[in-house]
């Protein structure tokens, strides 16, 4: 056991010790470095000595010697360093004697291998060797009388260069000038070198030395582009590629690892720029600095060097101008460091001398970052700082307070410049606030910048700074006006800013509040304080708190009234109201303000009455339309107006806006009565005609047609435009109810009172139908006579008919002429009526034609025959459903007649024998064609009913299959109103219909009560806009009845045959009923043949 | 006779409604023509408008009110300055527009009401002409009906209370002038307590150094 103690304890010592801290090992000093070098370069020494006594006879022994010489030579600098060290670098010339002896000693070993080996390729560089030890050893005249042998017997060598070079410089230590610009100018000479860059560089510098400045120039210039050149054929900064000359030049320890020269570090292109600088700033104008600058320097740090340089050189030379452009570039570029604070004290002096204001912002943003780099620099002390900070605030306040100062001087500056110093100006006072934001004079500064800023138009900020100075302004006269400014400078701001700047336009308006009541606090002149308390409401307003504008400026105008605020005020509180859409209270107010003890003053009274009523209008309107929505059956706020507005323009407004609600509510009684109430209390409005019209449409739309009567004769008195259009609209409702007299006086004055030719003439066709249905030729003549100069077809084809009823046939053919002429524009019908009333003219002739026994007279009569046939047939082919049955019932008749004259001929007595045969047998032949035809035209001509659903009065004549010895074209006459159709119910329909007049199951039901009211006109009106409008068989049929009943007999069958198509077997069996009350029993026992049973259930006949 | 069809759709309906009410119908129903799913839309859209107006108005009644307060405050400063017959117009007019934005409150509310009791029974009637669904019309036609003449009376009471605002604004700002043109504070409206001293400054001023 205790035999492990021992151990252990061991073991733990040994690792405690391990544990303790270790001492730290830092770097070796230099000068145990450059021993442990000499150690090794002996070492070395020793190594190639031993090479050379075991290579004698070798080839390669004379590189055997210069290594050994170089080693030596190597040996000796590190000797010197080590000294050099020793004496703490108190002096370069220094005696140490292992220095001389190893120098000597390798200048010997050189020598012995010129002598030994005068064909070796290593002479060059032994001879440049040579030169450098003979110059460190101070043997001058030995070293020029070396490296001249070495230019002179190795011209080429890559060694001769540099052997120039090093002559160059003795010469040019020596101030032998002209003797180094040979050496010099030998190396440029001898084309693109490592050194030529170098020696260019030198002469720049024997030029210097010479003052001459513009050579001096030139060589540095070329210095830079040499050395350039010589870098880019290198590629690089180092030599990529390894020929003979940089063999040469390694050898010589001219080119190390990396390229750099052994004749210093110096950068040929960053030091000919910098040094340039001394000749650029007396040679070259300033304004080109920069730009030169920028092309010459081939990196920043030669382009910061440079312009150090030029800066300086600048300053000495009392160049402001070139200063500015140098410290700015310097301050914008250069790296942060105390020489930048230079920079900036130099900018303020040259801005200063120069009086250029013209970059003031930028230039005291640059002296103001320069100095707020360098105080918060961390090695900065607090003294130091603030001695600082002291220094540039009063450099930047001197320099924008002066500009400003000079702006104000300078009336005389063109507008757009001054803007752009004045803008300059206010960047450099916002700059001197951002660097010294405790500043003693901030509120001078605060509000100079204001003040500025103002000028620039920049009066939001403005407005803002003069804020600002107020807040610290201890003095209150002065502190009032600052604020006060403030709010003008706000006021202006929210006059200019759009609606794109919703931000600042907050911003303002809240500061404009804030200034505006600090203000207020003030004793303020009166004229002031209504423009505060008008600029605070406004901003209200402006930001659409209309209900709190409204306090503030009705408080203005209370307060100050009759003032021009108080105008201000009222305007803007109707405006907010009217932007509200608050109508109501535009009217309220506005009346309150024309009312006595308003602030308003009499020329704003009349203003305000006029917006009033505008606002009135616009309420009428948007109430009008609400009132003509789904939630529109309130109109009490319509009637209000009504009332209210009574014999105005705008109570006649609201009349014609209440007309137009009933209208689109459907409520047709009150539509009458808004609309009589209209015509009555507004006789003169443009809108009565317009009024009446739709009063009458309605009227008709629910079968009011005693009203529609009443309103038509109103709009036609109203408005003698539509009179015309009008008194035929009346007529045709005349004709409706049989009032044939009615019909006819409405249609004369209407053709009386018409103008224009085409009114004329659609009112005298209306006159010519009822002339014609009426049956009165006399009466048609009467009337339709005079009107035969209008050239209408359809009162000359009717007028034709009257006169060929009359037996006048040179008058018919004269009228009738005009319907058929080649340049007549006639319709289907009038054709139809005129080819069927030629046709009757020439039935005229041919029935009361005697024929006479002989050739020509019964040929003429055969002719005539076939014309009269012919003028039947065209006739008939024109799809009259009157005169298409008439002209072919006549042809049966006409046919019929002339077979039984035919029948009573025989041959003429000049007609013999054979030919006597013959003829009879030709005229037997004709009368049996003549019989035939008259009995199929007759059967085409009943046929019409089945085929086309046409029971006119020709038709019906034909059914009966009676000949028609006189023209059968007659017309159904209506029976009289004997009843009119009243009760609760109908009324109620009616007013649906008003809503809707195209309700199927209303009209139906409307049309029934009618019916059963005896009122059978007005239920044949009723179905036949139910079938117009959608209506089946059953509407059909009971539109037959209707028609039937009112003595519409052709419309009733045609009814009923409609219906009798739709499948309405009540339909059938009324067609039937119908034909067999009319006499035609054998007709109507056709209708069953014609039609299948039918379906369905409907009222009987 | 009642059609097997229809008595299953009314089963149907009310099974899916529950207590005979109404089913709202999608507007993308495949079942109803463009036409009423256009009548459909159109009821939620007046749905939407009407929430969206109460919405409105509860914000403006927010804004009102706030205004109000200021309202009375300024009243009181007016009262403390002497003007207490002015103020107490002012008070009155502050009542005034209380009373109408309440009512506007409740007009909204109305509207609502009827925009949904017009949508129930635009949705029933529809259903029913599509045979989707039976309902019993009256009650909902009555609602409809009920809702639109209680909104009628809101809109008339809300003008009425407008109207009634502005004569008391109208007095209230006559006896202000009054006030004011008899010597009264003209700052009283303007300014809270607080700000009727002259404010001193957060900084005092140096005088700038001359350079």
């Amino acid at each position: 056991m205790h035999r492990l103690i021992a151990p252990t304890l061991a073991l733990l010592l040994l690792a405690g010790s391990c544990a303790t801290n270790q001492t730290k090992v830092g770097d070796p000093a230099y000068i145990e470095r450059l021993r442990i070098r000499i150690t090794k370069v002996r070492n070395a020494i020793q190594e190639t000595r031993r090479a050379i006594a075991l290579s004698n006879g070798a080839d390669y022994l004379p590189e055997l010697y210069v290594r050994l010489a170089e080693l030596q030579s190597e040996e000796a600098r590190y000797h010197y360093q080590v000294a050099y060290e020793r004496e703490q670098r108190a002096s370069a010339v220094l005696h140490a004697p292992q220095v001389r002896f190893l120098k000597e000693e390798s200048i010997k070993i050189y020598n012995m291998v010129i002598d030994r080996y005068p064909a070796s390729k290593l002479r060059p560089r032994v001879l440049f060797n040579i030169g450098h030890e003979l110059r460190e050893l101070g043997r001058y005249d030995d070293m020029l009388k070396t490296l001249e042998r070495l230019t002179r017997e190795h011209p080429d060598s890559a060694l001769t260069p540099e052997a120039l070079l090093v002559l160059g410089d003795y010469w040019y230590d020596k101030g032998e000038l002209d003797k180094s610009e040979v050496f010099y100018n030998k190396i440029v000479k001898s084309g693109l070198r490592r050194v030529s860059g170098l020696a260019l560089y030198k002469l720049g510098w024997v030029w210097v030395n010479r003052t001459s400045c513009k050579n001096a120039l030139s060589s540095f210039e070329k210095a830079i582009k040499a050395s350039t050149d010589y870098l880019a054929r290198a590629q690089g900064p180092s030599l990529a590629v390894e020929d003979d000359t940089t063999r040469q030049l390694k050898g010589a320890g001219l080119v190390e690892k990396g390229g750099t020269s052994q004749n210093g570090d110096i950068d040929v292109r960053r030091e000919a720029l910098v040094d340039a600088m001394y000749c650029f700033a007396r040679e070259k104008p300033w304004k080109t600095s920069i730009r030169y600058l920028r092309k010459k320097a081939y990196n920043r740090a030669t382009y910061i060097a440079a312009l150090e340089r030029l800066a300086a050189r600048y300053a000495v030379l009392n160049e402001a101008r070139g200063s500015i452009v140098t410290t700015r570039e310097l301050l914008h570029l250069a790296p942060t460091d105390p020489d930048r604070l230079d920079d900036a004290r130099l900018l303020y002096g040259a801005i200063k001398r120069a009086k250029d204001w013209s970059q003031i912002g930028a230039d005291v943003t640059l002296i103001t970052d320069a100095m707020k780099r360098q105080v918060n620099r961390v090695e900065t002390t607090t003294e130091m700082r603030d001695l600082t900070i002291k220094e540039f605030e009063q450099y930047t306040r001197d320099l924008v307070t002066r500009a400003q100062a000079a702006l104000n001087k300078a009336t005389s500056k063109k507008k757009k410049a001054r803007l752009a110093v004045a803008r300059s100006i206010a960047n450099g006072y916002a700059a001197y606030l951002d660097a010294f934001p405790n500043s003693a004079a901030k509120i001078d500064v605060l509000l100079n910048l204001a003040d500025v800023l103002s000028e620039v138009g920049d009066v939001m900020n403005a407005g803002l700074r003069y804020a600002e100075a107020s807040d610290l302004i201890g003095d209150p006269k002065r502190r009032e006006g600052s604020l006060y400014d403030s709010v003008v400078q706000f006021q202006k701001s929210l006059s200019i800013l759009t609606e794109r700047d919703r931000v600042e336009r907050v911003v303002v308006r809240a500061a404009l509040r804030r200034s505006g009541r600090l203000l207020l606090a003030y004793p303020l002149a009166p004229d002031k304080a209504r423009n505060v308390k008008l600029a605070i409401a406004q901003t209200h307003y402006d930001e659409g708190d209309f209900n709190t504008a409204v306090q503030r400026l009705s408080a203005v105008a209370y307060e100050y009234p009759k003032t021009k605020e108080a105008t201000a005020a009222i305007h803007l509180i109707l405006d907010a109201y009217n932007v509200l859409n608050d109508y109501d209270a535009l009217d309220a107010v506005g009346r309150r303000f024309m009312s006595a003890g308003s602030p308003a003053d009499d020329t704003l009274k009349g203003e305000i009455k006029k917006i009033v009523a505008a606002a009135n209008r616009r309420k009428l309107d948007e109430v009008s339309l609400s009132a003509a929505g789904d939630e529109g059956g309130d109109t009490t706020e319509l009637d209000n107006f009504i009332k209210r507005y009574e014999g105005t323009s705008l109570g006649e407004r609201a009349l014609v806006n209440a007309f137009v609600a009933a209208r689109a509510q459907g409520d047709a009684k009150r539509l009458f009565e808004l609309g009589q109430e209209l015509i009555q209390k507004y006789p003169k409005s443009e809108q009565a005609a317009g009024i009446i019209a739709t009063l009458a449409k309605t009227a008709m739309a629910t079968f009011d047609y005693d009203k529609a009567l009443k309103l038509y004769a109103q709009a036609a008195k109203a408005n003698p435009d539509q009179a015309v259009q009008l008194l035929v609209s009346a007529g045709e409702i005349h004709e409706q109810f049989a009032s044939d007299d009615r019909a006819l006086r409405s249609y004369q004055r209407a053709v009386r009172l018409a103008k224009q030719p085409q009114a004329k003439s659609k009112a005298a066709a209306k006159l010519a139908e009822m002339t014609e249905r009426l049956g009165d030729d006399d009466r048609t003549i009467a009337i339709l006579g005079p009107l035969k100069g209008l050239g209408n077809s359809e009162v000359l084809a009717r007028l034709g008919m009257a006169y060929i009823h009359k037996g006048q046939a040179e008058e018919a053919e004269e009228a009738l002429g005009g319907v058929l002429g080649e340049t007549a524009e006639a319709s289907e019908e009038a054709k139809a009526r005129a080819q069927y009333g030629t046709a009757e003219a020439l039935t005229i002739v041919l029935l009361s034609y005697t024929v006479e026994k002989n050739l020509d007279s019964i040929q003429e009569y055969l002719t005539l025959l076939e014309v009269t046939e012919q003028g039947y047939l065209n006739a008939a082919r024109q799809g009259s459903p009157v005169y298409t049955p008439a002209a072919l019932a006549r042809l049966a008749y006409v046919s019929d007649r002339v077979s039984n004259v035919l029948k009573g001929l025989s041959a003429p007595p000049d007609v013999t024998g054979a030919d006597a045969k013959a003829f009879d047998k030709g005229l037997a032949r004709r009368v049996k064609g003549l019989q035939q035809t008259a009995k199929e035209a007759l059967k085409a001509c009943a046929a019409q009913a089945w085929t086309n659903k046409v029971f006119t009065a020709p038709v019906r004549a034909c059914l009966r299959g009676r000949l028609p010895a006189a023209d059968p074209a007659t017309y159904d006459r209506m029976k009289r109103r004997s009843s009119v159709g009243k009760s609760p119910r109908i009324d109620a329909l009616r007013g649906k219909l008003a809503k809707n007049a195209k309700a199927l199951g209303t009209l139906k039901e409307l049309g029934e009560l009618y019916l059963n009211a005896g009122d059978h006109h007005m239920a044949r009106l009723v179905f036949a806009r139910a079938v117009q409008n959608g209506g089946g068989p059953e509407e059909l049929n009971m539109l037959g009845i209707a028609s039937f009943k009112a003595g519409d007999v052709t419309g009733g069958l045609d009814a009923f045959a409609q219906a009798a198509d739709g499948g309405l077997e009540m339909g059938r069996k009324n067609l039937a009923s119908a034909l067999s009350k009319l006499g035609l029993a054998s007709a109507s026992k056709t209708v069953f043949q014609k039609w299948p049973k039918g379906k369905g259930a409907g009222r009987s006949l | 006779m009642i059609q097997p069809r229809a008595l299953a759709v009314w089963l149907l309906a009310f099974l899916v409604t529950g207590c005979g009410g109404v089913s709202l119908l999608s507007i993308y129903d495949g079942r109803l023509p463009i036409e009423s799913q256009r009548w459909i839309a159109d009821s939620e859209d007046a749905v939407s408008v009407a929430s969206a107006a109460l919405q409105e108005a509860q914000a403006s009644r927010r804004r009102a009110l706030k205004l109000v307060q200021e309202l009375r405050g300024q009243a009181k400063r007016i009262s403390d300055a002497g003007g207490a017959q002015a103020a107490s117009k002012m008070e009155f007019m502050a009542e005034t527009r209380v009373a109408y934005v309440q009512l506007t409150i409740r007009q909204a509310e109305k509207e609502l009401d009827l925009a949904r009791a017009k949508q129930l029974l635009i949705n029933a009637t529809t259903a029913m002409r599509h045979d989707i669904a039976v309902y019993d019309l009256a009650p909902l036609t009555q609602s409809v009906d009920r809702q639109r003449q209680e909104a009628t009376d809101l809109r008339r009471a809300v003008l009425k209370a407008s109207l009634a605002a502005h004569r008391a604004a109208g007095k209230a700002w006559q006896v202000y002038a009054g006030w004011i043109r008899g010597g009264g504070d003209n700052k009283a409206f303007w300014l809270l307590e607080g700000e009727r001293k002259v404010a001193p400054p957060q900084q005092s001023a140096k005088p700038a150094p001359s350079t």
